[in-house]
């Protein structure tokens, strides 16, 4: 099964993510990372992002947290450009950027979503404590607040970012990779708490775990240097896994 | 130790040399932890280096133009060299993704030579540029303890304005930037807030030593702490204990009290390495 390019772009406001006619190139490289991407995302959609490493998942990320630039084409977050709007997008990076041996509680690191360029001063305030905790409660974390975050598992480190990206009352929640590195029993409990979050947020999660995508998520663009739709409920976990071994577009 | 409390009844310099190590101790738990947590352990070496060059600048200045800077202390030299290579380091540790180590330790070898060569072109014999390289405890004056006063204060008020953010960039530099926080504008401040927190302990260790009291302190804190408030208050007394304890030690021997106070506080790091594990870790 192959998937087909997505060049019926049909834009609604109902949609979450417009990306339209995008190129984007590294500075000092000859050729385009990504190249005439086109796609949608609307409503509560679970979006995979599945492609070969190197395909430019990653990147594509990061041009939808306006991160990146493209070189040609819109893309429009949230009803906006992504530099504006993103704020209201909770990221969950696909490996923690933070140092273990920092001292820092779990609070500590979910407080981080809760800056903003008005933030000034050595502590946070009270509201801002109780969106953390509140956001904690949601990913059943709340527990380990006042743990060193150095002695948290895999599992735990995941939904507690998750945690964190909530943290900032978000519209839309993007994940690269965060079922990696944590066992089968972490993953289960990682999967039911984004169905739930689901229910009200639209969520793209860079995922390379094809059983995955195919049980829970409602679509998936293959990325490998552009972008194509393929509808998950067409494909059986088989298939995706010929496409990673060479029968892709 | 009971000739220290003797002589100090009356040498005035003793006390201004331990009230300059208190002073000097706040800065380094404030600023200590945030070199140590954001791994800024290397550009900090590099910024008191390169001060050298200003130290070294400022006495060829006040010796071969006298009539105009006679005003100029060496301290004020090597505060402005540090201060202008602040924004330089913060910006390059930003933009130059490969050989940073190899750059940074470039404008290392190139500050300190600079220091060097103009001391060797001012005329006569200068016992200051030793001073500043390692440090004179013993003859702060009641003028420095003031000057250390005034910047202690102004780190104490930045780092508390700049505090979360600070915290941030130490956590997840990137997060910080999607939240809105400009990372190198608010590194510029805290590589500023390094600068100034370098030229405070050089009072006390001089430049050369000066990467020991703003590392080692902090590394205990952060080790023996799980939390970067409760670290910066164990790296303060630490630094505290470190600056008083060897210096009073080793009064009327033949042992410098700088070089003591570094291993001193080496010795006390060792012993926290090998007696505890990190607390909190697995």
């Amino acid at each position: 099964m192959r998937p087909t390019p997505s060049r019926e772009v049909s834009l609604t406001d109902a949609d979450v993510i417009r990306v339209a006619e995008v190129d984007f190139r590294y500075p000092r490289q000859r050729r385009e990372a990504l190249s005439g991407v086109d796609f949608t995302v609307t409503g509560t959609e679970w979006v995979a992002l599945l492609g070969p490493n190197g395909g430019g998942k990653t990147t594509l990320l990061r041009l939808l947290l306006g991160q990146l630039t493209p070189r040609r084409g819109r893309i429009e977050v949230l009803g906006g450009l992504p530099s504006r709007t993103r704020r209201r997008i909770g990221y969950v990076p696909q490996l923690s950027g933070i140092d273990p041996t920092v001292p820092a509680s779990v609070l500590d690191v979910v407080l981080v979503g809760r800056l903003n360029g008005s933030s000034w001063g050595p502590r946070y305030p009270s509201r801002d404590r109780e969106a953390a905790l509140a956001a904690l409660e949601e990913t059943r974390t709340r527990e380990l607040a006042d743990r060193a975050w150095r002695t948290l598992s895999g599992g735990q480190r995941q939904r507690v970012l998750i945690a964190r990206a909530l943290s900032s009352e978000v519209d839309l929640l993007l994940l690269d990779e965060p079922t990696t590195g944590i066992d089968i029993h972490r993953e289960k409990e990682l999967l039911r708490l984004l169905e739930r979050l689901n229910e009200r947020l639209p969520i793209v999660m860079v995922s390379h775990d094809t059983a995955l995508v195919a049980n829970h998520m409602d679509r998936a663009l293959w990325v490998d240097r552009t972008v194509s739709t393929i509808d998950t409920g067409d494909l059986d976990p088989a298939s995706l896994e010929r496409m990673f071994h060479g029968d892709q577009p | 130790m009971i000739r220290f409390f003797s002589d100090a009844a009356v040498n005035p310099f003793l006390w201004s040399g331990l009230l300059a190590g208190l002073l000097a101790s706040v800065s380094c738990g404030i600023v200590g932890s945030y070199v140590v947590t954001r791994r800024l352990v290397f550009l900090t070496g590099a910024l008191a280096h390169i001060a050298i060059g200003g130290v070294g600048a400022a006495i060829y200045l006040t010796t071969s133009h006298p009539e105009l800077f006679d005003w100029l202390e060496p301290i004020h030299g090597g505060l402005a060299a540090a201060i202008a290579a602040a924004p330089v380091l913060a910006v390059l540790s930003h933009r130059v993704r490969e050989r940073l180590d190899t750059i940074v330790g470039a404008l290392w070898a190139v500050g300190m030579s600079i220091g060097i060569l103009l001391i060797k072109l001012t005329p006569g014999y200068h016992t200051e540029l030793m001073s500043y390289l390692f440090g004179n405890i013993s003859f702060v004056t009641r003028g420095d303890v003031e000057f250390l006063a005034c910047l202690s204060g102004a780190v104490v008020l930045i780092a508390a304005a700049f505090h979360r953010r600070f915290v941030a960039l130490c956590l997840d530099a990137e997060q910080a930037e999607l939240r809105g926080i400009p990372v190198l504008a608010t590194d510029v401040v805290l590589f500023l807030l390094i600068a100034v927190t370098v030229i405070v302990l050089t009072q006390i260790v001089g430049l050369i030593l000066v990467i020991a009291l703003l590392s080692l302190p902090a590394a205990i804190g952060a080790r023996v702490m799980t939390r970067l408030g409760p670290a910066m208050a164990v790296a303060f007394v630490v630094s505290a204990v470190a600056t008083t304890v060897p210096r009073i030690a080793v009064y009327g021997s033949a042992i410098s009290p700088e070089a003591a106070i570094v291993l001193f506080t080496a010795g006390l790091y060792l012993l926290v390495v090998l007696t505890r594990r990190r607390v909190g870790a697995p």
